[in-house]
């Protein structure tokens, strides 16, 4: 009989019939991250800011006819809101990213 | 299971379904243990070296590309994972040559044959028998034994050829 043959007739080692339920036993269990934003605060957040924009439209802003004009916004209370909503997207940008790095697809508030 | 299938399997894992994985353990776990055995040597450290391997392939599954056959990128990491335990415990040192000590006359009944064989292949150094296994058994090519083993293509044909001629002489009983 030729060698390769031979060598091609060997079966594989066999491991303990309970291998694979050890295998199974010992995989490390993925660390469960609660979600920062619970899905009711984060259906409010999203009401507010829809309430905020919406009334910053509806009320009297001065038309910006000009570009010159449009920095005269800078000055108003509107600026304020700016870093809030800023705060708010990070915050939510944070939470979605430790949902998703975890697979939580049921604890997004979204 | 067809690669289709693996691939479906592996993204079930990436997605977080443990359960899947059982699924190629189950697959390749003769396979990366006869890697392991032919390395160690040890029986049940060849198991626990089996072990601790799949559990490194399960935890970094998500930097498994798909560009190599799963099957080669599993094995690098069961390789890889002996050549640490055998450096940590200093056991068996590399490519010892062990002596061919069999007087007995060569089996014919199959299974008899194949254990015969298989044992003549685990008397050669470890990276010879390494090679002859992957190539033979696993029918790997050069070129994805070289990925598993880190060793130049050209050095896994030296060392192909040198595992032939040592088992012609061993097995000379049966051809």
């Amino acid at each position: 009989m030729n060698l390769d043959t031979l060598l091609r007739s060997v079966e594989p080692d066999q491991p303990s019939a309970d291998f694979t339920r050890k295998v199974m036993n010992a995989l490390p269990q993925k660390k469960t991250y609660p979600p920062i934003i619970s899905k009711k605060v984060g259906w409010s957040i999203a009401a507010c800011i829809a309430a905020c924009v919406a009334y910053m439209l509806i009320s009297n802003t001065p038309p910006a006819t000009h570009p010159r004009h449009s920095f005269t916004l800078l000055h108003t209370d509107y600026v304020l809101v700016i870093p809030i909503l800023v705060a708010i997207c990070l915050v939510m940008c944070v939470d979605y990213y430790y949902t998703n790095k975890n697979g939580l697809e049921n604890s997004r508030p979204f | 299971m067809t690669i289709n299938d693996e691939q479906i399997y592996i993204n079930r894992i990436r997605d977080g379904d443990a359960a899947a994985y059982s699924f190629i353990v189950e697959k390749y776990r003769n396979m990366a243990y006869t890697i392991a055995l032919k390395m160690i040597r040890n029986p049940a450290e060849a198991e626990d070296a089996t072990q601790e391997s799949f559990i490194k392939a399960y935890e970094a599954i998500h930097t498994y590309k798909g560009n190599a056959k799963f099957s080669t990128w599993l094995y690098t990491i069961v390789y890889r994972t002996c050549l640490y335990i055998l450096k940590q415990h200093k056991t068996l040192p590399i490519d010892q040559v062990q002596e061919w000590e069999d007087t007995q006359p060569p089996p014919l009944e199959s299974s008899e044959r194949s254990k015969y064989i298989s044992k003549a292949i685990s008397e050669l150094p470890p990276t010879e028998a390494i090679v002859i296994t992957l190539y033979y058994m696993n029918e790997n090519s050069v070129k994805e034994i070289s990925k598993i083993t880190g060793l130049s293509m050209a050095n896994v044909k030296i060392q192909l050829y040198r595992a032939r001629k040592k088992l012609e002489t061993k097995l000379a009983g049966l051809l």
